[in-house]
């Protein structure tokens, strides 16, 4: 077999296990595929045997990945992430020189790995009592809201230096986990945070300093319990043991030793940190340890760990407050009984308009009547501000978990960065924070990885070595935007047109505007890097990103500067539950448009219409020729008016592109409670819901997206159209 | 001699058919009468507007609000390849809930009026009738009840709602 051939699997397996969720069986079985050709490639023979042993050492992990529905716990998968780390080394090595020392040294590490796996496929069954359970549990949410403040800490004092404040902050946290954790007799957690908290209070006393290396074995600390607490809860969920952990004894060395003189102890171990934020001044930074083929797999670990980490609630944490935190009165609260209550108030908003507009109230109202009836309305406003309150939560947890992982993807990636946050006060319904955490992932991964310059291109472009990435939440118009900024390289146009002629997502000859050509970037498996790297390149994140943020009903818009950096835009909604929608009008049927993706509505003139071959339509607003799509046509409507200059144009935006909607009228302009349209209707395309109307019918609302991405794709389907009404304007 | 045999396959029969026993909603399509089992009925309602739901099957009529809920309405007349629906007064939605593998469904069934609800004992319903090799899939029909020399199809909404069978019938009985 060809080395290449060999490489590229490993290179599909290793994308694989860093995209796998324990949770997510579809990524499993695609590590499965993933681990299949690789059998079948070593099977065929012709590999060196150090490879074929790693590989070996990866497939005995195998029956671990649960069966479909079986369940894949997030132990097996770090074991087998580690034996593919290694196995991605040995291949690497392999191809170096004929026969690798290297790769050779690796076999009995990978064996031991799968031993390891195979001894700890039975730990033993516990059984705990229902009150120690919820004692755990209770000990679970606390320490890592916690864990979630010592980040925020930390991270502070790396840009900021250390404070006495931050310190006790840190301290605070530790003891807590280490006062519970020893109630509970969780020995490790609290030999570890003990551990810690002895450094933590050195540093308080003001005998050493939370700097450089000590700040390092913290951030280590902290990682390591939150890995701890996630392997307990699994522990506890399945009744059984809590396995010992091999790493920690290396962390309490350092630990240990950074605590009684300050010489800074590397293990093998150790964070490798080439690409360190630049120190404060003042405090001299050891030389950075070389990136060891050890250290590999543990990154890849913490990569993904930092993926999963579990979201810590928020609203505890203001910016930039270091150890203190202003605690807010809070009341825990059935999320469903809160989603019942705010979907009744939707019900009220629209009962509520349905008496003010009956035309019997309209025709009899007395004057007080109205008066009483407006102040029906404003109430039910209140209301429902307060009612869609309830379901708010600050950014600032998500974005928390953001400047946590740009750390992480800066070191590894051998890049000097910043993250700025800004707005993370901004509130969004909590369905809405809980679905951007992962764009945002894929997002911040491809403007470490692809945006900002290595430092050296940087230096010579003539701009700071450090890059920014600049986060920020604001509010805008009736919507929430989350912008995305780096200060990198910029997108490069052409060659994304290549890269999308090369893989056939266009054709040779298309000619595609600035924003079409942007959007290239969000199809599935794109990527322009020329090498795939731990962080990115795999060309699986933007389409993540994209789907993420439609099924929000979001937008999201590129805006880019060859050599000064790319701005990505997500829109989103306030909330899922209600929507801004206009009312437009179709022969007999009345639709809903989200005003959120309308641009403009027109009454084109006859001189705006184009056609090509008489069939195609398109409309020019403005030096813009867009596609004219008849939304009569589309959803088969006979009795719409067939004549554009008397009817209306709205101009929509969907997935970067515009597009033309002719529809009879817009009837007016209303906030809508979204509605599924139900089971059983089978696949309605161009529909996102439905709303009930003013007057109590059902109304649709229309999937602009959809829309979009059709008419771009099938930009013929006037033409395939068999009404007659297709060649008339 | 023959009579016992037929006692027993009779019995068998009656066995077979023992859990279709109960009552049973009858409804009129055209001029044949069917029945849906009671317990699957959540309630009768008058004809409302109906919205439109562009690109669905046709014997979709749309979508009505049922209290704040959105729900389907589908013609059955039409999912059996007869005539659509012509409104009347008689005109009715049932609205039957029934579980699937994907969940509770709740939907509306126009037909063309309702009768009474009727209660079958066992042995008045006869197995299913099979209409030939090669024609359509009668699955969705439980049975066949017998009633004051009335013949009611006793039908499994679920059946008739979801999955291949239903369309494959819609497509055999319109080709």
């Amino acid at each position: 077999m060809p080395a290449f051939l060999m490489d590229s699997i490993i290179e599909e397996l290793a994308a694989a296990v860093v995209m796998t969720d324990a949770n997510d069986q579809e990524s499993i079985d695609t590590v499965r595929r993933c681990l299949n050709k690789l059998r079948e490639a070593v099977q065929a023979g012709g590999e060196p045997e150090e490879l074929v042993a790693l590989a070996e050492a990866c497939l005995a992990l195998e029956m671990r990945l649960g069966a479909s529905g079986a369940g894949t716990d997030a132990e097996d998968l770090s074991a087998l992430s580690e034996a593919v780390g290694r196995l991605q080394v040995g291949a690497a090595a392999a191809a170096k020189s004929p026969k690798p020392a290297l790769a050779k040294a690796m076999i009995p590490a990978a064996a031991a790995g799968a031993n390891l796996a195979s001894s700890a496929t039975s730990p033993q069954r516990v059984t705990r009592d229902e009150e120690t359970v919820g004692l755990i549990g209770e000990f679970l949410s606390e320490s890592e809201e916690g864990l979630g403040r010592a980040d925020q800490i930390l991270m502070n004092v790396e840009h900021g230096g250390a404070s006495a404040e931050a310190v006790n902050g840190l301290f605070r946290v530790f003891h807590t986990v280490k006062g519970v954790a020893g109630f509970l007799e969780l020995t490790e957690i609290t030999t570890l945070a003990h551990t810690t908290e002895t450094m933590l209070n050195r540093c308080r006393e003001g005998t050493l300093k939370l700097a450089d290396e000590r700040l390092d074995v913290v951030f280590d600390a902290t990682a390591m319990v939150r890995r701890m607490l996630a392997e307990l809860r699994v522990a506890v969920q399945d009744g059984v043991q809590f396995a010992t952990h091999e790493n920690l004894e290396g962390l309490l060395q350092r630990l240990r030793a950074l605590t009684e003189d300050g010489t800074p102890v590397i293990t093998p171990a150790a964070r490798p940190a080439p690409a360190a934020p630049p120190a404060p001044a003042g405090f001299a930074r050891e030389p950075a340890p070389q990136l060891e083929p050890a250290a590999m797999p543990s990154a890849l670990e913490n990569l993904r760990q930092t993926m999963t980490m579990t979201a810590v609630p928020s609203g505890m944490q203001g910016p930039e407050t270091g150890g203190g935190t202003k605690l807010r009165e809070t009341v825990k609260v059935d999320l469903e009984r809160v989603d019942s209550l705010v979907a009744m108030v939707g019900e009220l908003v629209v009962v509520e308009s349905m008496v003010v507009n009956a035309p019997e109230i309209a025709k009899s109202a007395s004057a007080r009547v109205r008066k009483y009836l407006s102040q029906l309305a404003k109430v039910t406003r209140d209301l429902q501000d307060v009612g869609m309150g309830m379901r708010m939560l600050p950014v600032a947890g998500v974005f928390q978990k953001m400047a946590r992982m740009s750390r992480d993807l800066g070191r590894k990636s051998g890049k000097q960065l910043r993250l700025v946050l800004a707005g993370e006060t901004t509130e969004m319904d909590r369905s809405i924070v809980e679905h951007i955490a992962d764009p945002l992932v894929h997002m911040i991964r491809n403007a470490v990885d692809h945006g900002l310059e290595p430092p050296e291109e940087r230096r010579e472009a003539g701009k700071p070595e450090e890059g920014t990435i600049r986060l920020s939440a604001y509010h805008e118009g009736g919507s929430i935007v989350i912008e995305l900024a780096d200060d990198g390289r910029g997108l490069n146009r052409d060659a994304i047109l290549a890269k999308a002629r090369s893989q056939g997502l266009i054709g040779p000859n298309d000619i595609l505007s600035e924003a079409d050509i942007h959007m290239l970037i969000f199809a599935p498996g794109f990527s322009t890097a020329k090498q795939v790297t731990e962080v990115s390149g795999r060309g699986v994140g933007m389409d993540v990103v994209k789907r993420n943020v439609e099924a929000l009903r979001g937008r999201v818009s590129i805006s880019t500067t060859p050599g000064q950096g790319t701005t990505f835009k997500l829109l989103l909604p306030l909330t899922l539950a209600i929507i801004d929608g206009m009312l437009v009008a179709c022969g007999q049927d009345r639709y809903i448009i989200p005003t959120l993706s309308i641009i403009e509505s027109i009454q084109p003139s006859q001189d705006m219409l184009v056609t090509f071959a008489d069939r195609h339509e398109m409309i020019n607003v403005r030096g813009q020729i867009l596609p004219l799509v008849r939304l009569a046509r589309l959803f088969g409507a006979s009795d719409a008016k067939s004549d554009p200059t008397q009817a209306l144009v709205v101009i929509l935006e969907g997935v970067g592109r515009r597009l033309g909607l002719l529809v009879d009228e817009v009837v007016t302009q209303q906030q809508v409670v979204i509605k599924s349209l139900g089971q059983g209707l089978g696949a309605t395309r161009f529909l996102s819901g439905a709303a009930i109307l003013a007057d109590g019918r059902v109304g649709l609302i229309i999937n602009v997206e959809e829309i979009a991405g059709t008419t771009v794709e099938r930009r013929q389907w006037s033409a395939s159209d068999p009404t007659p009404a297709a060649t008339s304007l | 001699m023959n009579t016992p045999v037929t006692a027993k396959s009779n019995s068998s029969g009656v066995e077979a058919n023992a859990h279709l026993a109960g009552k049973y909603m009858a409804f009129r399509l055209a001029n044949e009468d069917y029945g849906l089992a009671i317990l699957k009925v959540r309630e009768i309602i008058g004809l409302m507007d109906i919205t439109r739901v562009p690109c669905t099957d046709a014997f979709i009529r749309g979508v009505i609000n049922l209290r704040g809920k959105v729900i389907p309405v589908i013609d059955l007349r039409m999912k059996f390849g007869m005539e659509p629906c012509q409104t009347t007064d008689q005109t009715v939605i049932i609205v039957v809930q029934y579980s699937t593998t994907r969940g509770e469904i709740t939907m509306g069934v126009l037909v063309d009026q309702v009768e009474e609800v009727l209660s079958i004992n066992a042995d008045k319903i006869e197995p299913p009738p099979s209409f030939g090799a090669n024609s359509m899939n009668a699955d969705f029909i439980l049975g066949i009840g017998k009633v004051d020399k009335r013949v009611i199809f006793l039908l499994d909404i679920g059946r008739v709602l979801s999955g291949d069978e239903a369309e494959r019938l819609v497509q055999a009985v319109t080709a």
